[in-house]
């Protein structure tokens, strides 16, 4: 079973197939490309105190998620994100390196490769996910969460509206890793709230 | 009763403490934190606790009342320090606003 479970040490246990593994992997790379798309330090001094020329919301709308206005009136949204969005940007971008980097530490870019001849897919590999890391999890796996939900337009009724449809629908199998995801979640706040 | 003296006032601590009574009602302005159908209510709980250290049962509290109502307010301070709270609240992926006190 994959997801995360307590060692009788207190160590965490995370468990993922390749094929999981390989698609953590490439959410993670997903959300830093988008994350690094329009990131506009306004000139290399300014870049240095993270001021961004940037001010206002992203077209994405995946994007305008993750980095969201922090004033509901406009001047002081611009003036807000001119100073912040980079490093927002940032910290996002290292809740998805953390992910990715303890996958590939641990499992090897080798074992996270689905186009190997052989190999058995649903294979469950084992490491010790960090405790310094999980709450870096918890923020990259809900960054995902609300990348895949903001481009599926999750509405409080998406449950019944994803049943409703068509196995081999695209959008199925998104909210499928979307729903996935929630469960991987909420699993690794069950053991952290257990403390 | 002990004085401090400043530069060119005299203080004395009955002062002080008024002074800072005041301060703690002078805090015009809130961070709000809007409802939204992606996060999950107990990872809203979760960062209420982490980013605030509330007790569970007032995050618990905070969390339903941002669901049942659609928002609620989550700390109360300076601009300086709800620009804080709104940014780290943005970083856990909660959706944030900071405005003054209605």
């Amino acid at each position: 079973m994959s997801g995360f479970s307590r060692k009788r040490n207190g160590e965490i246990l995370a468990t993922f197939s390749h094929y999981e593994g390989a698609i953590l992997k490439s959410l993670t790379e997903q959300i830093l490309e988008l994350l690094g798309e329009g990131d506009a330090p306004a000139d290399p001094l300014l870049a240095v105190v993270g001021i961004s020329s940037n001010d206002s919301l992203p077209d994405d709308p995946v994007l305008a998620r993750l980095l969201p206005d922090a004033y509901e009136e406009a001047k002081d949204a611009a003036e807000f994100r001119r100073y912040t969005e980079h490093s927002a940007r940032e910290k996002k971008r290292a809740h998805a390196h953390a992910i990715r980097d303890v996958l590939i530490e641990n499992l090897g870019d080798h074992a996270l490769d689905l186009t190997q001849p052989g190999l058995n897919k649903r294979e469950e590999l084992h490491f010790i996910l960090p405790e310094d890391k999980a709450q870096m999890w918890l923020m990259g796996l809900n960054d995902m969460r609300l990348a895949l939900g903001t481009r599926l337009d999750i509405t409080p009724n998406a449950q019944e509206r994803f049943a409703a449809m068509d196995d081999e629908s695209p959008d199925k199998g998104i909210y499928n890793l979307f729903a996935w995801l929630g469960w991987l979640q909420e699993i690794l706040l069950d053991i952290l709230s257990a403390e | 009763m002990p004085t401090m003296r400043t530069a060119d006032t005299e203080v004395t601590p009955s002062d002080s403490v008024e002074e800072f009574l005041r301060s703690l009602h002078d805090k015009p302005w809130v961070t709000i934190v809007w409802d939204d159908p992606i996060n999950l209510m107990s990872y809203v709980t979760h960062v209420f606790m982490v980013v605030f250290g509330y007790p569970r049962p007032k995050a618990h509290e905070l969390m339903l009342q941002v669901h049942n109502d659609g928002k609620a307010v989550v700390s109360s301070g300076t601009r300086e320090e709800m620009e804080h709270d709104v940014a780290m609240l943005h970083e856990y992926g909660l959706w944030a606003t900071l405005q003054r006190m209605e």
